[in-house]
């Protein structure tokens, strides 16, 4: 979300899946292709280029230096849609001069201060994250809000401290040697790829790049896709026909899991979650700082109001600022990492796993079990028992003796869970597109959908602290909870909750029919602003839509099912004309402005304003607010300047340019610069949670974990059926013939991996797919181990998130899970070390 | 300029004593929250585990009294997230809220329960 969101202003895919048949060129990154093993997706690939593990920002760097030193990139293009002829403060310093850290890094902090990175004497806002509330910080002195004027800009793009000059410089280093030398990938493979991805670039041309959490789970996650965000803007491969970032999620539903979020930092729509430490007190304060001046998020009011008019109803009034009190107020970083630390510290108490299996599937499966065994309660709702709901009967460390079940006082409650054929309701896809399934049979037993569970423990929460004169008890007093149930199970209506996400007018319920029509006022109600259109009118469910185009038609298939936001397939897709509203090229249209009409038109829904004409340009005399600040030229329009955020000078905590970095794990030094890692990156040391030291002989090879396709995420839904199981019954680890003979194993020998966290043994795979790199001068060698087995069901074995430590990337904390080190020896542990699973 | 924020030598989690300890329980999170500023501007995540053990038995016993404790017990709960504030930051470690915490121990009556 931060990655895609400071770059072109919303944090998700933009394109459609099917819009990949337009490319003319895929590049698959971080999702088995451009990928450290050789994939069933490497086999139908015209080429593959094998990279370390953690290095996707030397081969991207390089591929950004690449086409700027040729000048391959889509000058044009990027010209009119992108901030490179932006100037940026002098005060900026780059990690070219710094060694690896760009100006306004605090050693006390362990944190950036980002005014250097600003636009010269402009206070630009970010379109997403946390560090969009630091409006109010950057209108400092010299620095004028984006509605005064556009930035200082230099056409010639000669101006040492505009965009494209302060790139050129950063990426000078990357070169195909130093490409070889970070990532392993030979230089005439990297030639290869970066020659045919320019060819397939352009007026003419576009290319997809795909990616999916190979490039998520690392120190420096967000910005490995930020760098292939900004090669695609510099390359004029967004927002046109075959040309996108296509996010690859990892499940069902992901995407709509950021959109109505389970995530701690934002409120559905990616609103931000208010905070204690900023200037949130009031509604009427955190609007201020939550609301740029220029740009499509100037309607912030109108989104946050009637989200908590959808929230609070009748309770939601002018005179109490719509209960704005009552939202939390963030303090903390509370995502999984710290939480399931805290856990382990006493702060939490209760856990619902809805789903979820993070004995098996979180990182540092040790430290999620202790964390586990302090709670006065658990609550796991699955298709069937899962290792975290068995944890204090059968877990890791029950299994070795270090806790009998009678020291554990966790009283953990597992509810059986609906499957997905047994509930009605909606998935959103990784294209943002937002599918109805209908419900077909019951459910077996007690088992019960999660619509079911939310709902009823709601009911009974209101019930019992409906005569609480505590005030911390209003919120949910005041939550609105009136879905209407049916049938003998009480299930209530999943439409009804949609009703609520995509909003209606509060004095009659209708139907808000788009966004563009919620209120600042209290007069609408809106659960969701960017689903809002999703349920035009009554009996108007488009989420059940299912009419493809035909083979003739637009390809936009704009009747199947409804994308947020507004049905629009293609992000960005103003940016598939060129400034006067012609298509780039005949054989690349996508949407273009027609005169005669007065309006722009094409295969999609235009993401634009849609009778804004092409010449449309803001007059600044008048201090212009909103979408009247962009130009008719400015396709970006979540973004402040409505550009592409080549550089970002907000929104990120780890800099305005990807940098490269080893991994906070790695066993070689960073060739690029001293510092060796992201100075950000979140590190929870701890006694049972330590990293291993870089370039420690200890620790010599680079361990990746990754998914299995017959088995899904943590294993339960696929261990516990024997036909899935059969496909894959048995933990294995990959290694390289090489680092086989080095070790002395032989194809299915035991060995023991090791990290300063755990060991687990488990059986070798030799295989040819693992190969050994040459990185910086010396052999390194990589160890690939999927991480979906568990000792449940009939395809048991060791789980590999026992070896990791819990670390994150700054901007999100997600946990790094494909790069770090670890060690490996033929063998097997003590007999009081193994697990034994179901299986055995 | 480099900077490498790999902790030094991990601190081993010292004996905290009991609930029932004649060590007040603000003098053994003070000594805690000490340490960690001291340690500054390196995160000393085990001083300030060991401020949050604390805070969270004493939170715990102050549930268990009820509807009575009801004041003393939204001052601790200030003071986890304080803690918590600065052990798991969202950006830049806040070390203004660890000189808060600190103060707000000092406000407390050691007789406080």
């Amino acid at each position: 979300v931060p990655s895609l969101g400071a770059t072109y202003g919303r944090g998700a895919a933009t394109m459609a899946l099917w819009d990949i048949a337009n490319a003319d060129c895929v590049v698959v990154m971080g999702s088995n292709m451009d990928d450290p093993r050789f994939t069933r997706t490497s086999a139908l690939a015209d080429i593959h280029a094998p990279i370390r593990a953690g290095s996707d920002i030397a081969f991207l760097g390089g591929l950004i230096r690449y086409v700027i030193e040729n000048d391959l990139w889509f000058r044009e293009f990027a010209l009119a849609y992108t901030n490179l002829d932006h100037l940026i403060e002098d005060a900026y310093e780059d990690p070219e001069v710094l060694d690896g850290l760009f100006s306004g890094f605090d050693p006390d902090t362990g944190a950036y201060e980002s005014k250097s990175w600003q636009y010269k004497a402009k206070a630009y806002t970010a379109p997403v994250g946390e560090e969009r509330a630091q409006k109010a910080a950057v209108e400092g002195d010299n620095a004028e809000p984006m509605s005064k004027g556009p930035p200082e800009r230099d056409p010639t793009l000669q101006h040492p401290n505009c965009v494209f000059q302060i790139l050129k410089r950063h990426y000078a280093r990357y070169t195909p040697e130093m490409v070889e030398q970070a990532t392993g990938c030979p230089k005439e493979t990297f030639l290869k790829v970066a020659e045919i991805y320019a060819a397939a670039s352009g007026r003419e041309r576009t290319t997809t790049l795909c990616y999916a959490v190979g490039w998520t789970h690392h120190s420096v996650g967000v910005q490995i896709i930020r760098a292939g965000a900004l090669l695609q803007g510099l390359m004029g491969n967004i927002g046109r026909p075959g040309g996108g970032v296509m996010a690859l999620r990892g499940h069902v539903s992901i995407q709509g899991s950021t959109d109505i979020p389970t995530l701690y930092n934002m409120l559905p729509g990616y609103l931000n979650q208010p905070s204690a430490l900023k200037d949130h007190a009031t509604l009427e304060r955190f609007l201020d700082t939550e609301t740029p001046a220029t740009g499509w998020w100037h309607n912030t009011p109108k989104y946050v109001v009637s989200l908590l008019k959808a929230w609070y109803g009748d309770a939601a009034t002018d005179a109490n600022a719509f209960g704005y009190a009552w939202l939390p107020k963030l303090v903390s970083d509370v995502s999984m990492e710290p939480m399931t630390l805290s856990m382990a510290d006493g702060v939490v108490k209760g856990q619902f796993l809805l789903g979820q299996n993070p004995v098996v599937g979180a990182a540092n499966s040790e430290m999620v079990e202790r964390g586990m065994g302090k709670l006065e309660w658990l609550v796991v709702r699955d298709f069937a028992m899962t290792e975290s709901g068995e944890f204090w009967k059968t877990g890791r460390r029950v299994q070795t003796g270090e806790i009998a079940p009678g020291e554990i006082g966790t009283e953990v409650f597992f509810l059986p869970a609906a499957m997905a054929g047994e509930k009605e309701g909606t998935v959103t896809n990784t294209s943002r597109m937002v599918q109805w399934h209908d419900h077909v049979c019951e459910a077996a037993g007690d088992s019960r959908s999660d619509l079911w569970f939310i709902y009823h423990l709601g009911r009974r929460l209101k019930a019992m602290y409906a005569g609480s004169d505590d005030p911390a008890d209003a919120a949910i007093q005041a939550l609105t909870w009136d879905y209407p149930v049916k049938g003998e199970r009480q299930e209530p209506s999943a439409e009804a909750v949609l009703k609520e996400i995509k909003g209606y007018t509060v004095t009659d319920g209708k139907h808000v029919a788009k966004f563009q029509d919620l209120k600042d006022d209290g007069s609408t109600a809106c659960g969701c602003w960017i689903y809002s259109g999703i349920f035009p009118e009554k009996g108007r469910n488009l989420a059940r839509a299912r009419k493809p185009d035909a083979p003739d038609g637009p390809g936009s298939h704009a009747g199947w099912a409804w994308a947020w936001p507004a049905n629009r397939r293609t992000m960005y897709n103003r940016a598939s004309a060129d400034p006067e509203g012609e298509p780039w090229s005949e054989r690349k249209k996508m949407i273009w402005w027609d005169e005669d009409q007065g309006r722009w038109t094409g295969d999609d829904v235009p993401d634009f304003l849609p009778d804004k004409r092409p010449d449309y340009r803001p007059d600044w005399s008048k201090n212009p607010k909103g979408m009247d600040a962009l130009a008719g030229s400015d396709p970006f329009i979540m973004e402040a300047d409505g550009r592409c955020a080549i550089f970002a000078p907000a929104g990120l905590k780890d800099g305005p340019l990807p940098t490269y970095y080893e991994p906070v794990e790695s066993p070689v030094k960073n060739p690029f610069y001293g510092q060796q890692s992201n100075p950000t990156a979140k590190r929870y040391p701890r006694p049972g949670n330590e990293l291993n030291p870089p370039q420690d002989p200890r620790f010599p090879h680079v361990l990746t974990t990754y998914r299995l396709t017959e088995l899904h995420c943590a294993g339960i839904p696929t261990r516990i059926m024997p036909h899935t199981a059969e496909l894959q019954p048995e933990a294995f680890v990959e290694i390289s013939p090489e680092l086989a003979e080095e070790i002395g194993v032989q194809n299915l020998d035991w060995t023991v991996l090791s990290t300063l966290r755990n060991e687990i043994e488990v059986k070798a795979l030799v295989t040819e797919r693992m190969r050994p790199f040459a990185v910086n001068g010396k052999t390194v060698h990589q160890i690939g181990m999927p991480w979906v087995f568990g000792w449940k069901g009939y395809a048991s074995g060791a789980s590999v998130n026992a070896l990791l430590a819990i670390s994150g990337d700054a901007n999100t904390s997600i946990n790094t899970t494909k790069a770090l080190t670890c060690a490996i020896r033929a063998g097997r542990l003590a007999p009081n070390l193994r697990l034994k699973g179901d299986a055995a | 300029m480099t900077f490498d924020p790999v902790e030094p030598a991990h601190v081993a989690p010292q004996s905290l004593g009991s609930d029932d300890s004649a060590e007040p329980w603000q003098a053994r999170v003070r000594e805690s929250l000490d340490r960690a500023a001291a340690g500054r501007p390196m995160l000393d995540g085990g001083a300030l585990t060991e401020a949050m053990e604390v805070l969270c038995r004493r939170r715990d016993a102050l549930r268990r009294a009820g509807a009575d404790a009801r004041r003393p017990l939204a001052a601790v709960n200030a003071l986890i997230s304080l803690v918590h504030a600065v052990h798991y930051p969202i950006g830049s470690t806040p070390w203004a809220l660890l000189d808060q915490a600190r103060g707000a121990l000092g406000d407390l009556h050691p007789s406080q329960p």
